[in-house]
């Protein structure tokens, strides 16, 4: 079985191999440089990162842009964000839920600003782990590994219109990332996540679930409907941004809540 | 006062010439078959009088008391002289013989050989079955659609697919009729293969200038497909195996001379080696699709005659139970000719039509079923009346549109997902005239009345501009939710410079009422249909066409060069980020804009001879204005191809070996490519600029085909026939992607695009008996 598979795949890339082919006249237009704000507020701290847009085939560096004037504002309380690194601006603080935050940033002669809203959490409800039925499947190839089904369940608040980015990680390195309304499932309990991988002991998976508000929700779905369109969908958009002033980018403020799980 | 005098006298006996005037009409059919013949000509010798027969075969010839020699004749058919005596209404039905050395060679269409400069219609293609089977195409599997989009202003939507566009319209713009029943999907296997079986089809008429005012419903263009009707005498058939698939064919008669059938059936049989797969989970997958065309034909008497006809197909495609998809159209028509008197027909129908989808996933993971589709009612009547310079022809329809737009259940959620059903009903009456004016003049003018009336039980919503419900309307079962009429003028003129010239022209106006929601250029089991709500209203298109037309060697060859200018309003795209995908509130995302399309078109065409064969061109450009795309701006939809060529050769060698070639070339697509790019949560994200402002590259490709007639006797024919598409194994792109040079600098990129057809051979054994 395992030398029919070998063949299949070889076959599969013979065929593959002579319908893929780069095209070495191509060329794309370079716009001139736009600036891009990617400024996030979390419970604990907010990070703004500062920088233009550069060739898409052959670019430069990242150019990031130093010695703007950042702040951040909420309430009665402006905070001033102090530059890292190049382009980094952070400043830590406990920022508090259910909150809009205001994001000022000067560059030169230019203002770009933007608002956004840290929801409450909303904690993720269980987490299912178990044998996939793929595994036996599995063990054509690999009879040594097991394949394993990892679905994580959330109960949506009833009647309130909630934005969710979830997040997994596995081992520390991010495996996916998405954003969902509760159009669909209101004040339904839902499978928000659904992973089949290969898992040894001692491999550790986290996901997370943050709240967001519309104009982030907005924003990460067209940035997916923007980096899937390959072409042959409806031709493809730029990000809807929330700022302010020209710049491209986001503001977004969230809160988190995350669950674990560690194969033993 | 002399002057005056001779007028009047001259009106008298005009009038007396008229009220003198009888007709001689009848039917001509085949003498073998019995089948009817459309398109040919009857006309009297020595006279410059003579007419065509129409679709049911029939011709009527006004003509004075006298004796007069009438001529029959059919391409591929002896002709047939007779004298006739007019001293009443006299009724003639003829039957013509195929004149059987040549009937293989007939490759022109079953219309009169000057139909072209004569008819007014501008802007029609015809097609005729032999025509499309000797087109080489992909697998060679025969096609109705892939043939027309070598015709000059229609495009293809896709390599290797089945959709088309004409003059700028939409592929959901074009109204696909098969014996009248509306086909909502015309393709199988997400766009590779039409629904339309070769063996089960006699021609199909392409209407994108002119459209007569009988025709309705979509903006853009009507393919008329008439299904082949069996034969009254004899049992026949006819059949074949192919690379993809097989096919076979049986007509004869029911009652011998008066009645007929006709099955044809169709089916791929990737599947079937897959039976002789060891592994289990390759044995048990499904992939195939079928299709099962009828047509049963009764002659009561003279006057009366009725068909019923329809078409089976459905797509499936099953992985264990796993993952499946299914999908097909069902369509039937049942007709009922009568002829009143000798100047009036009446052809009353009831036709039905469905097409739905389904697609499944059966895993512990994640366990899914999707559903959608749409139902048509359609009542209608037509009237035709002669006289001796009009024809006049009114009618009118009711049609009854289920929508079923989607319904989802999950293991994901705990209630289903279900889109309102919606029902709408659409009755228009019409009236049409095609006159004639001193044998120089033809003109054909027409009003076509159409309503469209949504009915409950619905909610109608009102949005604001955060997409957000801000009023809503509930409407009970069978109120009514909306009513748009619409008027519907067509004009076409046709005027005959001399005997090989002429110059015709068309102003079109159409309406729409039904609106496909498509997330890509292909097919896709999500894609549904809409009816026009308080909000989307019905889409409107006007056009006008001009072309000159003039045949060479007698009618040897045809040429044409038509220009054409079109706008449609109220068309649909969606707001950046809507989700088309099963939303309740989709039309919170819709945007309403409009479309203008103008071109000249290039067509000569060799009718006669060993080698036959077309050049078409097309010179056009389509762009779309949307409040929220482009900055407002125009911009080239993704088909806007600037040039498309389109080189056809048949060429008969001997009476057994013939070849044909087709040679396409077009202009690149207009697409969406980045023209920089940044980083956001240490992702590449594209930075595009003008919507459509880059081309793929230039699209070419040749096909060659060759059939050989193995044996051919009265009882039994057997052809092979082999074709090899994308001969010089052109590398079109049909999708470009970027991708790192190399690992090192993830940053530095490069195009790569994808070729989905290289070079593909294919053969198949087709027989007749």
């Amino acid at each position: 079985m395992k030398g029919k598979l070998h063949i299949i795949i070889a076959l599969l890339i013979t065929v593959c191999s002579s319908c893929v082919e780069v095209m070495d006249d191509f060329e794309l237009n370079t716009a001139a440089p736009r600036i891009v704000v990617e400024a996030t507020i979390s419970q604990e701290k907010a990070t703004v990162i500062l920088s233009k847009t550069t060739s898409y085939l052959n670019p430069s560096n990242v150019p990031y842009i130093s010695d703007a004037k950042v702040t951040v504002a909420f309430n009665d309380t402006i905070l001033t964000l102090k530059e890292d690194s190049t382009g980094f601006y952070s400043i830590k603080y406990s920022f508090p839920m259910e909150t809009k935050y205001h994001l000022a940033v000067t560059i030169g002669d230019t203002f770009i600003s933007g608002e956004t809203y840290m929801p409450k959490t909303v904690k993720w409800d269980s987490v299912v782990v178990r044998l996939s039925e793929f595994s036996e499947m599995y063990h054509q190839i690999d009879s040594t590994a097991d394949l394993y089904d990892v679905l994580v369940y959330v109960t949506d608040p009833k009647n309130e219109q909630n934005y969710y980015r979830v997040e997994t990680y596995e081992n520390d390195t991010m495996k996916s990332s998405s954003v969902t309304d509760d159009g669909y499932f209101d004040g339904q309990n839902v499978q928000l996540v659904t992973m089949l991988g290969v898992y040894e002991v001692g491999d550790k998976l986290m996901m997370y679930l943050k709240s967001i508000d519309k104009p982030a929700y907005e924003f990460y779905n067209t940035l997916a409907l923007s980096n899937s369109s390959t072409g042959m969908f409806s031709a493809p958009d730029n990000p809807k941004s929330n700022l302010v002033g020209g710049a491209l980018g986001r503001f977004y403020a969230y809160s988190v809540d995350s669950i674990g799980v560690v194969f033993e | 006062m002399k002057k005056t005098f001779t007028s009047f006298m001259f009106l008298v006996l005009s009038l007396m010439a008229i009220a003198q005037q009888f007709a001689l009409s009848g039917v001509v059919k085949d003498s073998k078959t019995g089948e009817v013949l459309v398109g040919a000509s009857v006309s009297v010798v020595g006279t410059d009088i003579g007419t065509f027969t129409d679709t049911k075969g029939a011709y009527y010839i006004p003509l004075k008391k006298g004796i007069y020699k009438v001529e029959y004749s059919y391409l591929g058919y002896e002709d047939l002289q007779t004298d006739v005596q007019i001293n009443d209404n006299v009724k003639k039905n003829v039957r013509l013989s195929s004149s059987a050395i040549k009937i293989e060679n007939v490759v022109v269409t079953a219309q009169a050989q000057d139909y072209n400069i004569s008819s007014t219609q501008v802007g029609v293609q015809t097609l005729s079955i032999q025509e499309i089977k000797m087109v080489p195409v992909l697998f060679g599997e025969n096609d109705v659609l892939k043939t027309l989009q070598l015709m000059p202003g229609v495009k293809s939507a896709g390599e290797g697919g089945s959709g088309y566009y004409v003059r700028g319209g939409g592929s959901d713009q074009n109204l696909i009729l098969l014996d009248d029943a509306p086909v909502f999907n015309a393709s199988h296997m997400m766009g590779m293969f039409s629904v339309f079986n070769g063996d089960a089809i006699k021609d199909a008429k392409l209407y994108k200038g002119s459209m007569s005012a009988e025709y309705g419903g979509r903006l853009s263009s009507v393919l008329d497909v008439t299904m082949q009707e069996g034969s009254k005498e004899s049992i026949h058939g006819q059949g074949g195996i192919g690379t993809i698939s097989s096919r076979f064919e049986i007509d004869g008669p029911i009652q011998k001379g008066k009645s007929s059938f006709l099955i044809a059936g169709r089916r791929t049989y990737a599947d079937i080696f897959l039976k002789m797969a060891k592994d289990e989970s390759l044995r048990t997958t499904k992939l195939h699709f079928f299709d099962v065309n009828y047509k049963f034909v009764d002659v009561i008497d003279e006057k009366n005659r009725i068909s019923l006809s329809g078409y089976i197909g459905r797509d499936v495609f099953k992985f264990k139970d796993m993952f499946g998809l299914e999908g097909g159209n069902i369509t039937s028509t049942f007709s009922w000719v009568n002829l009143p008197s000798e100047k009036a027909k009446v052809t009353s129908s009831l036709v039905f039509s469905r097409f739905d989808t389904e697609t499944s996933l059966g895993m512990s993971i994640l366990d899914a079923c999707l559903t959608s589709g749409i139902t048509d009612f359609n009542w209608k009547e037509d009237c035709e009346y002669r006289l001796s310079n009009n024809t006049i022809q009114f009618g009118g329809n009711v049609m009854m549109h289920r929508f079923a737009p989607g319904h989802l259940t999950t293991s994901m959620l705990e209630q289903p997902i279900d889109l309102d059903k919606r029902t709408a009903l659409e009755a228009n009456v019409y009236v049409n005239n095609s006159q004639t004016i001193k044998d120089i003049v033809k003109i054909e003018y027409g009003l076509r009345f159409s309503n469209f009336i949504g009915l409950g039980a619905t909610t109608n919503y009102e949005y604001n501009e955060e997409h957000e419900i801000v009023d809503s309307t509930v409407f009970k079962r069978g109120e009514i939710v909306n009513y748009y009429p619409n008027l519907e003028p067509r004009l076409s003129m046709n005027i005959r410079i001399d005997e090989t010239s002429s110059i015709k022209s068309a102003f079109t106006r159409t309406s729409q009422f039904v609106h496909l929601i498509q997330s890509s250029t292909v097919s896709m089991p999500t894609d549904y249909w809409m009816p026009s709500s308080n909000k989307t209203k019905p889409q409107t298109c006007s056009q006008l066409s001009i072309g000159y037309f003039r045949n060479f060697n007698e009618n040897m060859y045809e040429t044409s060069a038509e220009v054409y200018y079109k706008q449609m309003q109220n068309q649909i795209d969606y707001e950046n980020g809507a989700n088309l995908f099963l939303n309740a509130n989709l039309e919170a995302y819709l945007l309403y804009g409009h479309s203008r399309s103008y071109g000249l078109e290039l067509f000569v065409k060799k009718n006669l001879g060993d080698l036959t064969g077309w050049i078409s061109y097309s010179l056009s450009k389509t762009e779309k204005q949307f409040q929220g795309i482009n900055s407002g701006k125009w911009y080239p939809v993704r088909y806007d191809r600037t040039h498309d060529f389109s080189f056809v050769l048949m060429y008969d060698f001997t009476e057994r070996w013939k070849a044909s070639a087709t040679w396409v070339y077009s202009t690149g697509d207009a697409v969406t490519y980045p023209s920089g790019k940044y980083i956001i949560d240490g992702s590449t994200v594209s930075y595009y600029t003008d919507r459509n402002d880059y081309r793929m590259p230039a699209y070419h490709r040749l096909d060659l085909g060759v059939t050989y007639l193995a044996s051919k006797s009265e009882r039994f024919e057997s052809l092979w026939s082999l074709s090899v598409y994308n001969v010089y194994n052109r590398k079109n792109a049909y999708m470009i992607y970027f991708e790192p040079v190399d690992d090192e600098n993830p940053d530095v990129l490069q195009a790569v695009k994808v070729t989905i057809f290289p070079i593909i051979p294919s053969i198949s054994w087709n027989f007749k008996f």
